[in-house]
């Protein structure tokens, strides 16, 4: 039964992250990836089923008048998909990492990593704004303590505005929530009455709920508690942060405009929201560019790549489904791409014993593997064939040229050559043949050209080629969603 | 699966499953590597040469799958690709067997096959392409796959050069990639050969099929460095000999101008294209970089330099021949595809043995060198011989069918640039040779240590054979050009069948 399977998905992680409290040493890792790999096949059979069936709705009720609904649509379950594929992979690369131990990491990075997971895996089924509310803090909370988990008075810094910045986009997204209750009788997304939203108390309760959404995402310019917070976190936490936790607020906006309040998104502010990615983009980019640190770089091109999704905005008020698809995938396509590159990044931080970016001269050939799943990543980020990167861009600039909107046209153009130029600071010092010789992490013992972490890393990042020569399903996938949007 | 459809996903299997191996196998396994790389190229000119059969038995030969929303992924032997992949089969046997040897005692020689076997696979799909993305998706892997074995040596002037590289090729790319777009959302998805499609499409939309067209060959126009979009190619050119003979002579800069060829006759069509009026800037193009590529050329000193500018002229010979309406200037710019490649490829393994063997890189280096590495300099005259257009070589075909061509069309302009491009590959191409074969090793301004000692020290066979195959090549496409076949016989056939389209 599909709500079985709902079910199972939703609380297998919870089950998780019960058993790797109360377990310790090695147990607790193999705990952890096991329900970590037992869920990726749940969402893949939920998957299958929203593929032969379409969408359906679940509702459990709560007191009085309020209820948790759950949409299990196209939309959904590639996000699910999403969220195991790639933290599956993170999950085994801690794992390798656990056995090595060479992080000494905190006791709490299983039972929060599959906390996590289990929030995010609802927030993407959330079909109403309470389930949405309450994973978000759920999230939220998890996130700032994965990163404070990091140790260090940097990163305990870092987590501390992280949370203010939650604190502010909860808020904010709560007297939103408050008043589309207050004005509408209801917070199922769904049975919001039709021209909700243009009237002026719920266009100000969707303007709140906006405005917590782009903190949170973060776009610019309300992103500067990003960089520090994704940097400074342990090699298994940045990857969830940059790759999947970043793409909830997203989804969230998208699902709340275009699913629940069609009608009332003026253009202007959608194509506000489009130059806001612009400046994103640019932003990111410029200090990609100037980053002297591995981490950072990858941090500010994250900014530039969420700016990237903003643009698939102004395109779907103008009626591109290509936009939607675009758009969706590309937030999908970052996914797999940015977490390998952070799972690469930190093998070879360790390789050096720093990770400033001068420390990767000579990678290729002491790490060979992760520094090709490092290159492999930043294909996909640049939108190169024959990666899904490509696809989503495709697909983004398809939108643009056929809503005759040649300026977001020109600037996915422009960002994917900043991305390449950016990246390949990351790149070009690893060919450098000066610095080959191998800095051994741990005296005495002798330097390794790849273990398992270095494969993890790289068959990750082969699922972008995997993905981006094969699209046909994740596109279906993603038109799989309720009726109204076919007519917005 | 039919063979029809089996053969073309063959060609590409025979490098790309040797690029997995090799990536996986030992550093030191250089044996086992040298078996499964040669064995690849062999049986890739194996399956080039049954589908030339097949083709002229009547046989199609088609591989398609689903890709994008209404896009599949095509691979079709059609008559164009044919040539190229004719050409690149052979080529990357000759070039891997010159790597082979060039590279023995080298680092990382798994890591360099591994990428050389993917550039190539790379390549045959750019050949094979049955319509635009399927093109794109395997010229960016081309992009990709090369960046390693620019950056090969590792040094710095390496890294800056393929840091050159990857900017010019992703920037081309991505106005390339606009323009694929653009002419899908315009006509969906054309492939290769129905040029009817943007025929009737060009009454209603004129404005748009000629920017499409700018973005296109735009893009196109940086791999295939028309001026002022070449610089990154003397900078790449930093690259091992053998990765500058391929990406000169069937990989990077030719998939530019087979790309161009592609557009002009397989997707606009000649005649579409000179309607719209796209043509004759397009050859006017051509003609500039022609003369400031061997100007420039003519200046430098350090022999690779020279032939990549070498290169930039030799190359816009073709995107000229296919820009002036006609037949023969047609089969002109196709037979140079074949040409070009095979005169180019021989002078860059030279120079690669040369420096290998004498440490001579620089032109004003290379007095006496005739003496002492007499069959390498023989394979090198050849094809400078060729270059400057003297018959019998296969050079000389080329320029002979251009002009005529030009003629033909009335296009007298053409002659003139045909006539000062060939005195300047003569005035740079044959002082090296001279220095060569006419001034002794003892001579003043070369006393240098490496190169006063007069003994023989010729290439070994691996880099002297591949060099000695492709040199003679260039006599024996230059006297055989009218038998039946040979590279301009069947050059001319394809010429007439695309102009009856």
């Amino acid at each position: 039964m599909s709500g079985t399977l709902l079910t199972v998905v939703v609380l297998l992680p919870v089950l998780g992250a019960l058993l790797t409290i109360w377990t310790g040493g090695r147990t607790r890792a193999v705990l952890g990836t096991s329900s970590a790999l037992v869920t990726l096949l749940a969402s893949i059979g939920l998957t299958v089923q929203v593929w032969e069936r379409g969408g359906s709705v679940f509702h459990l009720d709560l007191v009085g008048d309020l209820e948790v609904v759950l949409v299990a649509d196209g939309l959904a379950a590639a996000m699910l998909l999403m969220v195991t594929v790639t933290g599956s992979f993170v999950a085994v690369f801690a794992l390798v990492e656990d056995r090595r131990d060479v992080t000494g990491r905190a006791r709490g990075y299983w039972p929060l990593s599959l906390g996590l997971w289990a929030a995010l895996q609802v927030l993407f089924l959330g079909g109403d704004l309470l389930t949405l509310y309450l994973m978000f803090e759920a999230i939220g909370v998890a996130a700032v303590a994965l990163v404070a988990a990091g140790g260090d008075r940097r990163a305990n810094l870092a987590a501390t505005r992280y949370l203010y910045a939650e604190l502010v986009a909860t808020v904010t997204l709560l007297f939103g929530i408050a008043l589309t209750w207050q004005q509408a009788g209801t917070l199922v997304l769904a049975e919001l009455p039709a021209g909700f939203g243009t009237e002026p108390l719920g266009a100000a309760a969707l303007a709140l709920i906006t405005a917590g959404l782009l903190v949170k995402v973060p776009l610019v310019p309300v992103h500067l508690w990003l960089p520090a917070a994704h940097a400074l976190s342990a090699g298994a936490v940045s990857p969830l942060l940059s790759a999947l936790v970043v793409k909830t607020a997203f989804v969230v906006l998208l699902r709340i405009w275009y699913l629940g309040t069609p009608q009332a998104v003026p253009v202007e502010a959608a194509q506000l929201l489009g130059a806001l990615g612009v400046v994103a983009i640019l932003w990111g980019s410029m200090v990609a560019f100037r980053a002297t640190e591995v981490k950072v770089l990858i941090a500010y091109s994250t900014i530039a790549q969420l700016g990237v999704l903003f643009l698939a905005v102004p395109l779907l008020v103008a009626g591109q489904v290509d936009a939607w698809i675009g758009g969706l995938l590309h937030a999908i396509a970052h996914a797999p791409a940015k977490a390998a590159a952070l799972l690469a990044a930190a093998v070879l931080a360790e390789d050096a014993g720093h990770g400033a970016i001068e420390g990767l001269r000579g990678a290729a050939a002491r790490r060979p593997v992760a520094v090709f799943a490092l290159a492999v990543s930043a294909v996909s980020l640049v939108g190169l064939p024959p990666t899904v990167g490509f696809v989503a861009k495709w697909q983004l600039l398809l939108a643009g040229v056929a809503a005759g909107q040649w300026w977001w046209v020109a600037v996915l153009a422009v960002g994917s050559l900043l991305t390449a130029g950016y990246l390949m600071r990351l790149v070009k010092p690893t060919f450098d043949r000066d610095a080959e010789v191998s800095r051994p992490s741990d005296p005495g013992g002798t330097p390794r050209r790849a273990d398992g972490r270095d494969i993890v890393a790289l068959a990750l990042a082969l699922v972008t080629v995997l993905a981006g020569v094969r699209p046909g399903e994740l596109l279906r996938l993603l038109q799989l969603v309720p009726p109204h949007l076919a007519g917005g | 699966m039919t063979g029809g459809a089996l053969l073309p996903l063959l060609l590409l299997v025979t490098s790309l499953a040797p690029a997995i191996i090799i990536f996986v196998l030992p550093e030191r396994w250089a044996v086992t590597r040298a078996v499964i790389n040669v064995g690849g190229a062999v049986l890739k000119v194996a399956l080039a040469g049954v589908m030339v059969l097949g083709v002229f038995a009547g046989i199609e030969f088609e591989w398609r799958m689903a890709f994008l929303p209404g896009i599949d992924l095509v691979l079709r032997a059609d008559p164009v690709p044919l040539l190229f992949i004719v050409l690149s089969a052979l080529l990357w046997l000759t070039t891997t067997v010159y790597a082979i040897g060039f590279l023995e005692g080298d680092e990382h020689q798994a890591r360099f096959f591994g990428f050389f076997s993917l550039c190539v696979t790379a390549t045959v799909g750019i050949a094979l392409a049955g319509n635009l993305v399927t093109f794109l998706l395997f010229y960016e892997l081309l992009t990709v796959t090369t960046y390693p074995l620019v950056v090969h040596k590792g040094d710095a002037e390496s890294r800056v050069g393929g840091r050159a590289y990857l900017l010019y090729t992703v920037a081309g790319g991505a106005l390339f990639l606009v323009g694929v777009v653009w002419l899908h959302t315009l006509a969906g998805a054309v492939e290769f050969g129905q040029t009817a499609v943007l025929a009737e499409l060009a009454i209603e939309h004129r404005g748009a099929l000629t920017a499409v067209f700018l973005f296109l060959v735009g893009g196109l126009a940086f791999k295939a460095a028309l001026v002022p979009l070449h610089g990154w190619l003397p900078r790449a050119m930093v690259a091992p000999a053998p990765v500058s003979a391929l990406l000169h002579a069937v990989a990077v800069v030719k998939a530019g101008a087979y790309g161009i060829v592609r557009v002009v006759h397989d997707l606009y069509g000649q005649q579409l294209a000179v309607d719209l009026g796209v043509l004759t800037p397009l050859a006017l193009a051509a003609a500039i970089t022609i003369v400031y590529g061997s100007l420039r050329a003519l200046v430098q000193d350090d022999l690779k330099r020279r032939l990549a500018y070498s290169t930039v002229s030799q190359l816009s010979y073709i995107t000229l021949g296919i820009s002036i309406l006609g037949v023969t200037s047609t089969t002109a710019g196709l037979v140079h595809l074949v040409h070009q490649g095979v005169m180019k490829v021989t002078l860059f393994y030279c120079a690669g043995s040369m420096n290998k063997m004498l440490g001579v890189s620089r032109v004003s280096e290379m007095d006496g060198v005739g003496r002492r590495m007499p069959a390498t300099m023989t394979a090198f005259t050849l094809a400078a011989i060729g270059m400057v257009g003297l018959p019998p070589t296969a050079g000389f075909i080329t320029k002979w069918y251009l002009g005529t061509g030009a003629i033909e069309a009335g296009q007298l302009w053409v002659v003139a640039v045909l006539a000062a491009s060939s005195a300047l590959n003569a005035a740079y191409f044959l002082p090296p040779v001279a220095r060569a074969w006419f001034r002794s090793a003892e001579s003043p301004d070369a006393a240098r240590e490496t190169v006063s000692q007069p003994e023989r020290r010729e290439a070994g066979r691996w880099l002297l054979w591949p060099s000695l195959a492709t040199g003679l090549s260039v006599i024996v496409l230059g006297v055989l050009a009218g038998m039946p076949g040979s590279p301009l016989t069947w050059a001319a056939m394809i010429a007439e069948e695309l102009m009856a389209r």
